[in-house]
């Protein structure tokens, strides 16, 4: 199950170089600095940028080759833009209306009342487009893209144009989707959270060119990677929900690094979930210590120490086969004596593990 | 009855003249608004020019080259006597023919402005929901530049009404072919026949603030409420 694509567009005077086979079974995401093609290539891949000689084969459905091109409306995709792009003469309903009627009958229909449900719109149906908000408009756009039932949602930037609050409203429904439809997606985003919390591969991107791809969990971890170096640079692994106690409203979570305490409440017991750690909130203790505050103490290995510009360096672990990325101070290295290959305790407070439960 | 069967005639012929003008100018303007709204370039800022000249030139600059243009010894009057037809001027295909100049702009500018306006991106939208390019043009494009396309076919007709100069070098003035309104409002005044001027002068001004006043309601901004 591949998206196999082999690209070359010029704009301007910027060309766009890219062959690659994307894992459409996972979420991927297109990440780079602005200007660096992501937005072309997804555009490429709708149909709606056109050059000769190009070649998109989707599930061995071929959908250009340098002979034929199909034009978007006949590929199985559907597009959620930065902005929300409502047809502004159909009120909200009628806008997803509009894609049910084109939806691909080749999957499961998508009611437009469970779209609605899933993106929290549903007392918005009746409202003229004019009446929403920015980040409800962009809630309708994912809708509406939904309802389509496309083989592969491609969504371009979807959040950029919100402001902080909105974001944060919008990315639960989309870590929603990703988690309860079966469907591919291809994400474009340049935030750290954004593709923490949603992209389960990464490719990254830099002057029209693909620099490397790889798992996210990999690739968010890795200190020799933009994204590693990055301020907030996070590393992301998947648990279980295994027992919440109300009274001190711990949530306990199964993973392969061993069982951790969290501080939300779930919603629900044995549900999958996946956490953040923000790589300064991991510290670094050479032995068990007894007495403190922080609750999740797990053992690890220094596979590498990276020193970054500003006093402090990247420390890669790996706990048991998960790798965790810490950023520490170059001081603290030094006093620790801290070497590739020491064994270390990663230390975690409970309020630094983020997620979604 | 202020109206003598004469400016009876006069006001149909102006209304025909206005209603063949503005549903000519619409078939015309629609696709070459779509083509200067979907690009820039110099041909297409030549085309605008020429089109926005009638705007800004006499009537009687217009009229003068329409009338040497269709005229008996004309190409366009020529074509016509090839067809075995007589020339247009001085008849109501050559008012039609010079309205269709005298009011281009105001019908292809609204639509220029209405297509533009939609801007690509809900094509795009529609483009991956599986919408052919018929289907676009029909489901998009034609119902979201709708308040475009009711400006321009009221400016067109509301225009051709308060044509004067271009029908007066063309066509001249003959009763039941080419004398529309305007003309024999200016015959009344000229023959210092005050009241019947009134009486035809008054029906356009209505004529007109109705028109005028139906594209500013219509293209008032879309109230936040819901549709």
């Amino acid at each position: 199950m591949s998206l196999h694509l082999n690209l070359s567009l010029q704009k301007g005077a910027f060309t766009l170089h890219s062959k690659l086979d994307l894992p459409v079974d996972k979420l991927i995401a297109l990440s780079g600095p602005s200007g660096c093609g992501k937005s072309t290539l997804l555009r490429a891949i709708a149909g709606l940028e056109w050059a000769e000689c190009n070649e998109i084969t989707f599930k061995n459905e071929r959908w250009q080759s340098p002979s034929a091109c199909r034009p978007p409306h006949q590929r199985s995709v559907a597009m959620v833009f930065q902005k929300p792009a409502l047809f502004t003469h159909l009120n909200v309903k009628n806008n997803l209306r509009y894609a049910w009627k084109r939806r691909d009958q080749s999957h499961p229909e998508f009611p437009i009342q469970e779209a609605a449900k899933l993106l929290g719109i549903s007392h918005l149906l009746k409202r003229s487009t004019y009446s929403l908000s920015g980040g409800e408009a962009q809630r309708v756009a994912i809708a509406r893209a939904l309802v389509a039932t496309p083989s592969l949602l491609l969504m371009d930037e979807p959040l950029s144009a919100l402001d902080e609050q909105s974001k944060q409203s919008i990315l639960p429904y989309l870590e929603r989707i990703h988690r309860s439809l079966h469907l591919s997606l291809i994400y474009v985003s340049h935030s750290i959270e954004e593709l923490a919390r949603l992209a389960d591969y990464i490719v990254m991107m830099d002057q029209g060119k693909v620099i490397k791809t790889g798992e996210a969990q990999d690739l968010l971890s890795d200190p020799h990677c933009g994204l590693g170096r990055h301020e907030h640079a996070q590393s992301i692994f998947e648990g279980t929900t295994q027992a919440y106690d109300p009274h001190t409203e711990t949530c306990t979570l199964q993973t392969a690094m061993g069982r951790l305490q969290l501080s939300t409440a779930p919603q629900a017991l044995d549900q999958k979930v996946r956490i953040r750690i923000k790589a300064c909130d991991i510290s670094i203790a050479l032995h068990q210590v007894e007495q403190t505050s922080i609750l999740n103490l797990l053992p690890a290995t220094i596979k590498s120490i990276t020193p970054v510009h500003t006093g402090q360096c990247l420390i890669a672990l790996e706990a048991k086969q998960t790798p965790l990325l810490a950023r520490i101070s170059s001081l603290s290295v030094q006093r620790l004596h801290l070497n590739p290959g020491m064994e270390v305790i990663a230390q975690v407070k409970s309020a630094a593990l983020l997620g979604e439960l | 009855m202020l109206l003598s069967p004469a400016d009876l005639e006069a006001l149909g012929l102006t209304l025909r003249l206005a209603a063949w003008v503005t549903v000519l100018l619409l078939l015309i303007c629609t696709p070459l608004a779509w083509w200067l709204s979907r690009g820039s370039g110099k041909i297409r800022t030549v085309m605008v020019t020429l089109s926005s000249l009638p705007m800004v030139l006499p009537p009687t600059v217009l009229g003068f080259y329409l009338l040497l243009l269709m005229g008996p010894h004309g190409p366009v009057g020529k074509l016509f006597i090839f067809l075995g037809s007589s020339p247009p001027t001085f008849r109501f295909t050559g008012l039609v023919i010079g309205s269709i100049f005298y009011s281009f702009p105001f019908v292809l500018l609204p639509l220029q402005n209405a297509f533009s306006a939609i801007g690509p991106l809900p094509l795009e939208a529609a483009a991956t929901l599986r919408a052919g390019p018929i289907d676009r043009l029909l489901t998009i494009v034609l119902p979201m530049a709708r308040p475009g396309i009711f400006t321009a076919a009221v400016m067109g007709f509301a225009h051709t009404l308060g044509e004067f100069g271009v029908v007066l070098m063309i066509g001249g003035n003959i009763q039941g072919e080419t004398r529309i309104a305007s003309i024999a409002i200016y015959d009344h005044v000229e023959s210092l026949n005050y009241p019947q001027a009134h009486t035809l002068a008054g029906i356009l001004v209505t004529i007109a603030f109705a028109l005028l006043f139906l594209v500013n309601r219509i293209n008032l901004p879309p109230s936040r409420e819901g549709s």
